[in-house]
């Protein structure tokens, strides 16, 4: 081989072991993929068959995945800038199954300086983009891009161990108060305040829908904030991080709060 | 050793007939067009005011940007930027360079804004850091109609290219499937045959209002489990010619099938799209003939490309 082969082939060597180490999945983040609770026994034969089979395999596969890991770790030190320039393995798509329908409502509290005091409160729903009482035969990116935000605040709260953390979220408040601001408010109107939740409805298991009553009652509550933002009686206290609200079957929990 | 050595050159070095770089050049161009043209929402997606994280990626670069009010600007310039790349390498004109710059743009829309990003984003990101290695304007390109129009005494003979860059999609290819089953045997529900229902029933993915009827739950479980096997046994089945076939056939449908029952954006497009990779490179010369053929048309391209492998 000619000496310019012989780097060539180095290079090649040494990008296989690059992205190939760069591929294994860190135990850590495997055993929160892991962990996620079976919602209903296993449902059809093929379903008893395999299941305990495929959980002894990875019962066997974990402790050698987790030392390969480890064995592998120098490689992913000394490629990391390598990797890092463009070439990230981490193919986790649908790895965590998400087991209920998710929803995302802003909520942007107002005031007028014509009625100092007087706090108004519009909400919107920001997620899903579309009615999903209708079909969906383009992507929106605007969708994705909250969903990564989501999963940005739920990642960095574990690995932060702060559960309060809710910066991740900071970028849609910001784009969707001032969406909102510039659509709906007069000059002497401004956002003082600006909450963003968390919905989720349960979704039933394999063999199993949500009746069309059920559906009918999510879509009703849905269809307020399909005609734009609707405004909602303000609570004596604003609520704080963490609290709860029902509507239909979707639970809401609040993830963010921005005061002004 | 000499006997390993040999292997090694002949696998990684052989030459190939460039049109399969071209294809894939186009195909993935193609792709990264349409793609953009779904991300045109500039104040959402590239302003700086827009759904855009500025503690993420190029953090001083942003501030700065912001603080002198150029944050619409600047993103208008990336996106025009990026846009140019992709329609550049798409079309083959001024090829050496455009690949390259596609591939940097894709990388700096990572730093500007990952957020609407996803696996399809990453995966063209690593094909065309494969075809940064290689010449892929020299056929079918407008650098190429360009050239022989200037010397058409040359046009006749292109040169051929190595094999390697093509290797290191279908090992990139292989890698993306066994990682992703990796990720999924870890999850219950993948393992407990229920997984492809929580994804197409979800409302954030599902194409129709109801999701699927009662009746797929019959399939949901061997759809699961078909997905798992695959993705894990898809690198092992390449190695074979006959079991590369099938291994291929089922991607596609596969694909196909999320395709038609769950909303992803351009995943799936850019996945089928790196099939290509697997087409004998010899064959792919003869492909406009056949397409040809196949619509019943006499060919029209003039004597077929010569290339220096057949010289």
């Amino acid at each position: 081989m000619s000496s310019e082969r012989w780097l060539v082939s180095t290079l090649i060597a040494i990008h296989l072991i690059a992205i190939s180490a760069a591929s294994l999945p860190d135990p850590r983040e495997l055993s929160l993929v892991g962990s996620a609770a079976r919602p209903a026994a296993p449902a059809d034969a093929l379903a008893r068959t395999a299941t305990p089979a495929l959980d002894a395999t990875v019962a066997a596969l974990a402790p050698i995945e987790a030392q390969a890991f480890r064995l592998t770790t120098p490689l992913r030190a000394l490629t990391r800038t390598y990797i890092q320039a463009g070439l990230r393995q981490k193919w986790n798509m649908f790895a965590n199954p998400v087991t209920a329908d998710q929803y995302v409502r802003v909520a942007h509290y107002v005031e007028s300086s014509r009625e100092p005091g007087r706090i108004r409160v519009f909400r919107e729903l920001v997620l899903p983009g579309q009615r999903e009482n209708r079909a969906r035969l383009v992507h929106m990116f605007r969708d994705k891009a909250i969903l990564n935000s989501l999963e940005a605040l739920a990642v960095n709260r574990l690995e932060s161990h702060d559960a309060e953390r809710s910066s991740d979220l900071d970028p849609v408040s910001a784009y969707f108060g001032n969406r909102f601001k510039t659509g709906y408010l007069a000059p002497d109107e401004t956002v003082v305040r600006t909450e963003v939740w968390f919905g989720a409805a349960p979704m039933p298991p394999t063999g199993r829908r949500l009746t069309d009553l059920a559906l009918q009652e999510r879509w009703d509550v849905l269809q307020r904030y399909w005609d734009g933002p609707e405004e909602a009686s303000p609570a004596a206290t604003p609520p704080q991080r963490g609290a709860l609200q029902g509507d239909a079957d979707i639970a809401w929990r609040l993830d963010y709060v921005r005061d002004r | 050793m000499n006997h390993f050595l040999d292997r090694w050159e002949r696998f990684w070095f052989a030459s190939i007939p460039p049109h399969v770089y071209a294809l894939l050049r186009i195909v993935f161009g193609f792709t990264g067009c349409v793609t953009l043209f779904g991300l045109r929402d500039l104040s959402t997606l590239w302003f700086l005011d827009g759904l855009v994280p500025l503690d993420v990626g190029a953090v001083g670069l942003k501030q700065y940007l912001v603080a002198h009010g150029a944050g619409h600007s600047a993103g208008l310039l990336l996106y025009l930027s990026t846009v140019a790349s992709f329609v550049a390498m798409t079309i083959g004109f001024q090829t050496r360079l455009a690949v390259p710059v596609a591939l940097f743009t894709s990388l700096m829309q990572v730093a500007w804004n990952y957020l609407p990003l996803s696996g399809a984003d990453a995966a063209m990101r690593v094909f065309l850091f494969c075809l940064v290695w290689t010449d892929c304007g020299s056929v079918w390109s407008l650098d190429a109609w360009l050239a022989a129009r200037r010397n058409p005494a040359a046009a006749s003979v292109v040169d051929s290219g190595s094999i390697a860059p093509l290797r290191l999609i279908r090992f990139q290819v292989a890698l993306i499937y066994f990682n992703a089953g990796l990720w999924k045997i870890f999850n219950p529900y993948w393992r407990d045959g229920s997984a492809v229902h929580y994804v197409v029933q979800s409302n954030v993915y599902r194409r129709l209002p109801h999701g699927m009827p009662l009746a797929f739950d019959q399939l949901v479980s061997v759809l699961t489990y078909a997905t798992l096997v695959w993705e894990l046994t898809f690198a092992f089945l390449l190695l074979l010619s006959r079991t590369r076939r099938i291994a291929l056939i089922v991607g596609i449908l596969i694909h196909l099938g999320m395709l038609s029952t769950i909303e992803v954006g351009p995943f799936h497009f850019v996945m089928l799209t790196s099939y290509l990779a697997f087409l004998e490179p010899e064959d792919v010369p003869r492909l406009p003939d056949r397409l040809q053929s196949l619509l019943g048309r006499r060919s029209r391209v003039p004597a077929r490309v010569e290339t220096a492998l057949h010289r």
